[in-house]
């Protein structure tokens, strides 16, 4: 059965994803223009696209049972969460392009902070998938509701802050959409969460399939 | 994910903890202690050859009333050999012997004559096997055999039968030809039929569909899922996808062990034996 090599294909589609994250946002961080962009949306389709391919490919030809039809079917759904975490990696690569060409440069710690959570949650959601690990993957989709509680904080505090300031609407805009992103990809990672648990053990959300 | 606009309690998705799932720990429930038993197997071993080769060893095992119950295994696991013991058909083997028992409806199956027995545990095989007679006789045979000579009784018994098997309706208007000249799939149903017009308690079937084309053999396998409602039936495959298909219950042989018995559904989710596990992903055959 080619479990092993679509399963060796999901690693380095989840690599990727990961790197692209890390990289989106140290753009952010440094918003250093002259940086080469590692950020390959077309890449990540691909994967997506060949994933699925040969899962539903193996499940036609293998017919799998018990640990085989976990992996089959959990692969075929976690990719997608994986390829719309590499879309949000291109969108915050946007949103700083576009912050970065305004006069004004603030930082909002909790911004900050929640970028920083957001990070380990997509690093451990990747990490439980590898390793199949569901006490880590529970951690991931706890720290969900602090990123949630966050989120609203910050949207709470950007009228405020063009008030103080006297930002420009736009600038406030690409902000609002970068906090919403973020809020987005810590989703995201707790879906891969979930479905790392799924792979491992059968049980997704609160059942067990199968 | 958040939720802004709606005051709706946020999906409970976290409430897994670690130990609920690690492996064999997991809170399944047993929903079949409820079953009714017809065959109870306790401590049996079956031998070959003056007791030098032991077929089956130390088995336990139910099988419950008006359920599909499937034997899966490796080749020479013992599953044929457990088959045939509950008509006492291996008996018939030179030099074979058992220990153990077998109960059949509580009782022990050498309580009774073989024919008493084999007329409530009928047997489809792998290979069709009619008799050399025709369609009619091939299912009259039995409750003949047994003394009925109403013809008008006996006339009903193949009617109802093959209507049973799905068979009548392609044969209704040749019932004398013989019954080796039906293709493989409507030979098959007509030895069901044979073994149905005794009015049995239980079917075994040995490989049944081994020997068909996958439109006969989901004729058969439609058939099974149908003929539980009134029989109890215990199928031999090698043929995992058919086991997980239709039957209720399965049982993973292997050397002569019984490795797992659980619900298929299950077994074929979440077997709890290692070995099991290793068998139906492939990992070894």
């Amino acid at each position: 059965m080619d479990i092993e090599k679509t399963e060796l294909e999901l690693l380095e589609m989840a690599k990727f994803v990961k790197e692209s994250l890390h990289f989106a946002f140290s753009f952010y961080f440094d918003k250093d223009l002259n940086k080469e962009n590692f950020i390959d949306d077309a890449k990540v389709n691909a994967y997506e696209r060949k994933i699925e391919e040969e899962c539903l490919l193996s499940i036609l030809k293998e017919r799998p049972f018990a640990t085989d039809l976990r992996k089959l079917t959990g692969y075929f759904k976690v990719v997608e969460d994986l390829e719309r975490l590499g879309d949000h990696a291109e969108d915050i690569a946007w949103c700083t392009y576009s912050l970065a060409k305004f006069r004004e440069n603030i930082r909002i710690p909790k911004l900050d902070f929640m970028i920083n959570e957001c990070l380990k949650m997509v690093d451990n959601s990747i990490d439980a998938l590898i390793k199949g690990d569901v006490a880590l993957a529970n951690q991931v989709i706890a720290n969900d509701d602090l990123i949630d509680t966050t989120y609203l904080d910050i949207l709470n505090l950007l009228p405020e802050l063009k008030k103080d300031k006297n930002l420009d609407d736009e600038f406030i805009i690409f902000y609002t959409l970068l906090n919403k992103y973020v809020e987005r990809i810590a989703d995201h990672a707790s879906n891969v969460a979930e479905w790392a648990i799924y792979i491992k053990s059968g049980f997704y959300k609160d059942r067990n399939i199968i | 994910m958040l939720n802004l606009f709606k005051n709706k309690k946020k999906e409970n998705n976290t409430s897994l903890n670690n130990e609920m799932i690690s492996n064999d720990k997991l809170p399944y429930s047993k929903e079949y202690t409820n079953e009714q038993v017809m065959f109870e197997v306790k401590d049996f071993n079956f031998y070959y050859d003056k007791k030098s080769k032991l077929a089956l060893k130390d088995i336990n095992l139910e099988i419950f009333k008006n359920k599909v119950t499937a034997f899966i295994g490796p080749s020479g696991c013992g599953k044929s050999t457990l088959l045939r013991c509950f008509d006492r058909m291996n008996e018939l083997i030179q030099d074979s012997s058992y220990d153990g028992q077998i109960l059949y409806k509580n009782k022990e199956i050498h309580s009774f004559n073989t024919i008493e027995l084999r007329s409530k545990v009928g047997m489809v095989f792998q290979q069709p096997n009619p008799f050399p007679m025709s369609i009619y006789n091939n299912v009259a045979y039995g409750p003949k055999c047994q003394g009925l000579k109403d013809k008008k009784e006996l006339d009903k018994i193949v009617l109802n039968s093959l209507k049973d098997v799905g068979l009548y309706d392609e044969v209704s208007d040749r019932l004398n030809i013989s019954g080796s000249s039906l293709s493989g799939g409507q030979q098959q149903r007509l030895c069901i039929a044979r073994c149905i017009a005794m009015s049995p308690d239980v079917i075994l079937m040995d490989e049944p569909t081994s020997a068909l084309d996958p439109i006969a053999t989901q004729k058969i396998e439609e058939l099974i899922k149908k003929l539980k409602e009134k029989y109890t039936i215990i199928i031999v495959t090698h043929n995992m996808q058919q086991a997980a298909r239709i039957s209720d219950y399965t049982a993973f042989f292997m050397l002569g062990e019984l490795v797992e018995f659980n619900k298929t559904e299950e077994f074929f989710a979440r077997p709890k034996n290692k070995k099991s596990e290793d068998y139906i992903t492939g990992k070894f055959s």
